[in-house]
């Protein structure tokens, strides 16, 4: 198998950005999507683009591996720009019209800047969550992260549990399901042939004994996990323990400065730049 | 040699077994186990193998009959949560399926599962993660992702898992079933090396008669009940007797026994490594 679930497309580094802890990085994805989303000065596009180019390059992530996986989402990108560049009315002349269709400037630059929020966004979380982060790392950081929640009675430690359970057994179910196509293939099932319907039939003799196996599995888990004393997060300690560091306050600094940057650009540069 | 593990006149049925008539999973069984021993425990399927080593360490409570670990009873229903994990805790035990134990997406997270568990603080589980590691072997492959590793070095981890939580006692339930010959060697060298070097009690539950053979005790099970008991050398000495318990001999017994037969020898039956078996054969065909 190419693609490990258990790294997801963890970037093996050592750059400021790997290190920081997987909380502070999860509240700056928050900041940085609230600032994209609240930027309407066209400064403050050129700062939020400055600031996840410079991220980029303080990763060490190849920024041909970073392209790469935006490439499978240029047609979503793509889509919504060009609906958008139809779908904007304005007062001033229009650039271009046939029939029904006419086009205005600002269409275009609104286009512009919804696919570069897009792209923008893409980048800066992927880059942030899932290159620089592992999804262990990760889990923690949300469990932490909503700790909080548990005095409202929400199973916050059950919902992590959950979640690493899920990413261990997503290879083993992987493995699983090709051997059981394999083994009713040998005995003449098709999957590749006939409409809609008929393929989707033919994924019921693959599905139902999957599914047979994951309970027996499950099942099987629970026990283990019961004669290794799990009673829940209550009375848990962890062998890692999530630590903030200094550079995880610069990292805080750095959110709240990157928000309050983009508000006020919004407010004081308005009048020289395009606004949308 | 104190008893750890003692089992008196217990008898479980499974409760969905009700309306069959005497199918008792278990029916009147006793067994003591030592510390420090390792006891092998043989039988056919369905023999109650495995519902024995489930009552154990609580998974499963008896119908009837007492069962005391570490001079505790604790065939009582009344006890209390936190001396369940105590008992689980001293009791570990490593299943057949290594997939379906591991519960991290990295070894040694996993191996920190039980600690943790326990709340031992993080420096300690540190410590404990590399020396369980360390004992089956797996250190190098600490940071790997447990999907990647063969079966044998799966079930190391699953065992590495279990001496994190420092038991006394540690059972295998066929734990070498689904394995590939050279993954059980691994297993069963790790089991020797926790049995002679760590002096963990160990109940090996098989039906491998050349697992069964490195044990200090055998028992044989037939329907829910203890059948036979005693050294190896006692046990495969009767290959008439385990045959009646749906169970081979291991094949020196086999051929030691059939020459008896067919050409009026008298070999002493016994459990004798490949060249002692070659010795006698020689020596009782010249006489």
């Amino acid at each position: 198998m190419a693609f490990d679930v258990s790294l997801g497309q963890y970037y093996e580094g050592k750059s400021l950005i790997h290190k920081l802890d997987p909380r502070t990085k999860l509240i700056y994805v928050i900041m940085f999507m609230v600032s994209i989303f609240v930027a309407k000065s066209i400064y403050a596009f050129a700062l939020l683009s400055v600031v996840v180019l410079l991220t980029v390059i303080f990763s060490r992530v190849p920024i041909r591996t970073i392209l790469r996986g935006l490439k499978p989402l240029i047609v979503i990108v793509a889509f919504t720009a060009i609906l958008n560049i139809f779908w904007t009315k304005a007062e001033s002349d229009p650039l271009w019209q046939w029939k029904f269709i006419t086009i205005y400037k600002e269409g275009l630059i609104n286009a512009g800047l919804l696919a570069l929020r897009i792209i923008l966004l893409l980048v800066e979380t992927t880059l942030f969550l899932s290159y620089t982060t592992t999804p262990i790392e990760l889990t923690d950081g949300i469990e932490s992260l909503l700790a909080p929640l548990k005095l409202i009675k929400l199973p916050v430690h059950e919902f992590a549990m959950l979640m690493t359970i899920a990413l261990r057994f997503i290879p083993t179910l992987t493995d699983e399901t090709s051997k059981i196509m394999n083994a009713q293939k040998a005995r003449g099932a098709d999957f590749s042939s006939g409409g809609l319907i008929k393929r989707a039939k033919a994924l019921i003799p693959i599905i139902i004994p999957l599914f047979v196996s994951s309970f027996r599995r499950a099942d099987e888990l629970a026990t283990a996990m019961e004669c290794r004393c799990y009673r829940g997060g209550e009375g848990r300690t962890r062998m890692k323990k999530l630590k903030f560091k200094v550079k995880d306050v610069f990292g805080w600094l750095f959110s709240i400065a990157l928000l309050a940057g983009v508000i006020l650009m919004n407010i004081f540069l308005a009048e020289y730049g395009y606004m949308i | 040699m104190s008893s750890i593990i003692k089992l008196e006149n217990v008898s479980y049925k499974y409760p969905d077994n009700d309306n069959l008539e005497n199918r008792f999973a278990l029916n009147d069984l006793s067994l003591d186990i030592n510390e420090g021993e390792f006891v092998a425990i043989l039988g056919h399927n369905g023999s109650g193998k495995s519902t024995a080593a489930k009552l154990m360490n609580m998974i499963l409570t008896p119908d009837s009959g007492k069962i005391y670990v570490a001079g505790k009873e604790i065939s009582d229903q009344k006890m209390k949560e936190s001396e369940v994990y105590e008992i689980r805790k001293n009791v570990g035990m490593v299943f057949q399926n290594p997939d379906n134990q591991i519960v991290a997406t990295v070894v040694e997270e996993d191996v920190a599962f039980g600690p943790e568990n326990l709340g031992v603080p993080p420096a300690e589980i540190r410590q404990r993660v590399d020396e369980a590691l360390d004992i089956v072997g797996m250190k190098s492959y600490a940071r790997h992702a447990p999907h990647r590793l063969s079966g044998g070095q799966k079930q190391r981890v699953a065992i590495a898992g279990i001496i994190a939580m420092k038991p006394k006692c540690i059972i295998f339930d066929e734990s070498t079933a689904m394995l590939d010959p050279l993954g059980r060697k691994e297993v069963m060298n790790t089991i020797l090396r926790l049995n002679k070097e760590e002096k963990i009690t160990i109940v090996l539950i098989t039906h491998y008669m050349n697992e069964a053979i490195l044990a200090d005790k055998v028992v044989v099970m037939k329907e829910g009940s203890k059948y036979m008991q005693g050294t190896p050398n006692e046990v495969f000495s009767k290959p008439e007797k385990l045959w009646r318990a749906g169970l081979e001999v291991p094949q020196s017994i086999e051929l030691i026994n059939a020459l008896n037969k067919e050409l009026n020898l008298e070999i002493p039956l016994g459990v004798y490594d490949l060249d002692t078996c070659a010795e006698l054969i020689k020596n009782a065909i010249e006489k």
